[in-house]
């Protein structure tokens, strides 16, 4: 009867998913014929201001940050609010720096993917499709995380095993993004989004109620920061957060997110100015609060939860709340708010994953040989591509190799390593060229990765540091050596020149 | 606008996005580290106060800053 009641809202939320994949799939139908890839992959370039802000922070905002940093939180306290409060920035920084060159330039080139872009940029098909593979090796990692996260909270808060909560979440999300489209995943993202702060304000009312109101609250978490080994008030936790980690941290979760293709291609799908200038305020605001909000909520429930369950990490802090200090209804529609979190990132992935294989990969080897392919043929491949990709990735979270976990350690540095300076450098400076593109790519990726997996630090930075850096040199470095680029390509990118 | 002055336009967005952006991390590294830590409001610490839910709305003010006196309305398309 518990699970039963747990379970209701999710399944209501659910099927409102599935219904808005199923109805914008019929109101798509007309423009799908004429060129499947631009609506199916890019919405047609129709979000507005307030599609656009929300789908951008909940595709950023994942199960890590509704769970695992909230758990970490409560270990660590105000410290780790602190460390996870740079990420204010990651909703107007790359709107405002190239989120209008990449719309400008994308009508200008067609481009409905970020590899067009690149591809238009720098004129070498080894740059895109080495792109497209580390796009899609750290896409594919990061979405079998995210279902082993949402299927272990799924499970700990409704009593599902870990099997039926993933296959349950898991068909869902894969079938309405399969059927829906890029539209569809922008638009349940929206709704992620105010499910996700919904989620946030259950929490909260929670951990007031069960901890008897906020004085009581801080008294037992002075206490227990008195007692324990680490100052829950201290900025650096007892320099359990260093400050170089502190500092790296405004690269890998502030500045380095410009580099996130994920939310690089939502620069390509809105439909005007003023959309993307609403975006910028609007994402800020509520990116801030949800990243504010989340661990500070995990360093709160620490006067609720005082310990761990013997066998469980601070990831269970959240699913704790959730089943055991809230009553089956309160919580069945709290657990919405990190699925909701998890479903919106894995959309987005498998998306533009799927755009990668199809558009960047098959669609254009059939450009090249010139064997153009028709549009009906066109939308079988790409509804298949993702239907495939999405029912690989959940059967591989169901029992998952240990190699996918590895990998994901470098997924979201290794993206920003890969994708950072490419797009920035592309857009800003005339004389980057593939042969720049190229090595910064295996440079960074390489610096980043082997220091990673051989433990090699500066000092307690994050090796994002290593990855950006050595991109950056490598990119210089890589571009003097090579020739400058295509005037005709130059007069698309930088007219302000001639 | 035309094509280029687009291009011209979006140079100073982007170059102003950046400043604002090195104004909010030197504002939560003064909030953070250069407020005395025994500092307390609401039994919650002033530093913590400052540099994340003052940093917060000190983003917020800046963006809206931003889009009202740097950012301008242009058509995407090339016309």
């Amino acid at each position: 009867m518990y699970t039963f009641i747990t379970l209701l809202p999710s399944a209501l939320f659910f099927l409102i998913l599935l219904f808005i994949g199923f109805l914008l799939k019929r109101r798509e139908a007309k423009k799908r014929r004429e060129n499947f890839s631009k609506e199916y992959f890019i919405g047609g370039r129709s979000l507005n201001g307030f599609v656009l802000a929300m789908s951008l922070v909940a595709t950023y905002g994942s199960v890590s940050s509704f769970v695992g940093g909230p758990g970490v939180a409560w270990r660590t306290g105000l410290a780790w609010v602190l460390f996870a409060s740079v990420q204010v920035v990651a909703a107007y920084l790359i709107l405002g720096i190239i989120g209008k060159k990449l719309a400008v330039i994308a009508r200008r080139v067609d481009a409905i993917t970020i590899i067009d872009v690149i591809r238009s940029r720098y004129p070498s098909d080894f740059c895109a499709n080495l792109c497209a593979v580390v796009l899609l090796l750290f896409f594919t990692t990061q979405m079998i995380a995210q279902f082993i996260g949402g299927a272990n909270i799924f499970a700990a808060v409704t009593g599902l095993s870990y099997q039926s909560g993933l296959l349950f979440f898991a068909l869902v999300v894969v079938l309405y993004t399969t059927i829906g489209g890029f539209n569809t995943v922008a638009i349940t993202d929206t709704i992620c989004a105010i499910l996700m702060l919904l989620g946030m304000f259950f929490l909260t009312y929670a951990i007031l109620h069960d901890g008897h109101g906020w004085n009581q609250i801080m008294h037992s978490l002075h206490q227990t920061s008195q007692q324990g080994k680490i100052d829950l008030f201290s900025p650096t936790a007892s320099n359990t957060v260093p400050i170089p980690l502190l500092a790296s941290q405004w690269i890998l979760c502030g500045i380095g997110t410009i580099g996130l293709p994920q939310s690089a291609v939502r620069c390509l799908s809105y439909k005007d100015t003023q959309s993307v200038h609403r975006a910028m305020l609007i994402g800020t605001i509520v990116c801030g609060a949800m990243m504010v909000g989340m661990p500070l909520l995990g360093f709160l429930a620490h006067s609720v939860i005082l310990t761990l369950p013997p066998h469980t990490t601070t990831d269970a802090v959240i699913p704790l709340l959730i089943a055991k200090h809230m009553n089956p209804w309160l919580a069945g529609f709290t657990i919405i708010g990190p699925l909701a979190a998890t479903m919106s990132t894995i959309s987005s992935l498998l998306i533009a994953g799927s755009s990668a294989i199809v558009k960047d990969i098959y669609l254009h080897y059939k450009k090249k040989t010139n064997s153009p392919a028709e549009q009906k043929f066109i939308s079988r491949i790409g509804i298949g591509v993702t239907a495939f990709m999405g029912i690989c990735t959940v059967l591989l979270a169901i029992k998952p190799p240990s190699i996918i976990v590895w990998i994901n350690l470098f997924a979201f540095g290794g993206l920003e390593t890969a994708f950072f300076w490419i797009l920035i450098l592309g857009l800003f400076w005339h004389r980057a060229n593939s042969c720049g593109a190229i090595s910064a790519i295996i440079g960074g990726l390489s610096a980043y990765c082997l220091s990673t997996a051989f433990q090699i630090h500066l000092s307690t930075c994050h090796n994002i540091v290593i990855g950006i850096g050595a991109g950056a040199i490598c990119f210089y470095i890589g571009s003097l050596l090579g020739k400058a680029p295509h005037i005709d390509i130059q007069k698309i990118f930088f007219p302000e020149r001639f | 606008m035309n094509y280029k002055e687009k291009f011209i336009q979006m140079n100073k967005e982007a170059r102003y996005t950046a400043y604002i952006t090195i104004a909010i991390i030197a504002f939560w590294w003064i909030m953070a580290f250069g407020i005395s830590e025994n500092a307390y409001f609401l039994s919650l610490p002033l530093w913590f106060w400052g540099a994340c839910i003052g940093t917060y709305f000190f983003t917020i003010i800046l963006v809206w800053l931003l889009i009202k006196f740097v950012f301008r309305n242009f058509s995407l398309d090339d016309n």
